[in-house]
């Protein structure tokens, strides 16, 4: 199937995966689809989504809302909230402990340790955090069959960026959906525009 | 809810999910607090021994656990 793919179709999918380990994300899921397909050459889902005021950045946003952002940074900053949340809770006030220490020792000084990312097996050091491998969601996978489907239903014998888009309305259940959804995406308009972008001789 | 009684709350909660989570962020920054506190210690040229009786640990170890860590600190060996 994924021999079907446009040069832009697979740069999609290569993207995806970017967009997973940019974000520290172990699995690659429909809202990173989303994202690649919104950084993609191939403007045709990017200038469909522009007028709900779905861009990267946006969508971006959006994944950190409802996944969080798992970048070393990002999970840093997180568990220190969290850990701050849980001694409030009996009573300790973390930010005084530090502002109290940093007073004697210098801005930064109290780092709590982190605990080392697990490793699995003996191959542990092969795992994702180093090699940057990560699998694709069952819903995502299903998204690309989708996007075959969609094809064949336009009877075009190539796989688009458009299509991928149609394979995750299709979808319909997926982290990317739910985030569209709350942008007030009109699917069914975004389908004939896919749809008819596709029809035009331009498109291919 | 003021925000004391939800402290008070929280503080007696018998959720072990809350009170484990405490003492997880409870360790971490008594860890974060120790190897500061050792740093500084040994920068000031204390022993490992003196540190060890303050921290009512053996010599052997605050030691093992924070040498490594710390080399540049470790002129002479306690």
């Amino acid at each position: 199937m994924f021999e079907r793919f446009t040069k832009d179709a697979r740069a999609v999918v290569v993207g995806a995966q970017e967009q997973a380990r940019e974000l520290g994300h172990e699995t690659i899921g429909t809202e990173h689809t989303l994202l690649s397909l919104l950084a993609g050459e191939n403007d045709t889902v990017r200038v469909a989504l522009a007028g709900a005021g779905v861009d990267q950045a946006s969508v971006r946003a959006a994944i950190i809302r409802h996944v969080g952002d798992r970048s070393e940074a990002g999970s840093v900053a997180d568990r220190d909230a969290e850990d701050a949340a849980a001694l409030k809770a009996i009573g300790i006030d973390l930010e005084a402990v530090r502002a109290a220490i940093e007073e004697n020792f210098g801005a930064g000084a109290l780092r709590l340790p982190r605990p080392a990312p697990k490793k699995r097996g003996i191959f542990g050091r092969f795992s994702s955090v180093t090699t940057g491998h990560r699998p694709f969601s069952p819903r995502n996978k299903k998204v690309l069959e989708l996007s075959l489907r969609e094809a064949i239903r336009l009877k075009h014998n190539f796989i688009a960026p458009e299509h991928i888009m149609l394979g995750l309305l299709r979808e319909g259940q997926g982290l990317a959906m739910l985030i569209l959804t709350e942008f007030d995406v009109d699917f069914g308009e975004l389908r004939t525009t896919l749809t008819g972008a596709l029809k035009s001789p331009a498109a291919g | 809810m003021t925000e004391a009684t939800d402290l008070a709350a929280a503080a007696s909660s018998a959720d072990p999910r809350a009170g484990l989570r405490a003492v997880v962020a409870l360790r971490r920054l008594l860890e974060g607090l120790e190897r500061l506190q050792v740093a500084n210690a040994r920068a000031k040229g204390w022993s490992w021994q003196e540190i060890a009786d303050a921290l009512e640990v053996t010599r052997q170890g605050v030691h093992k656990k924070h040498a490594k860590l710390m080399p540049m600190l470790d002129p002479r060996e306690g």
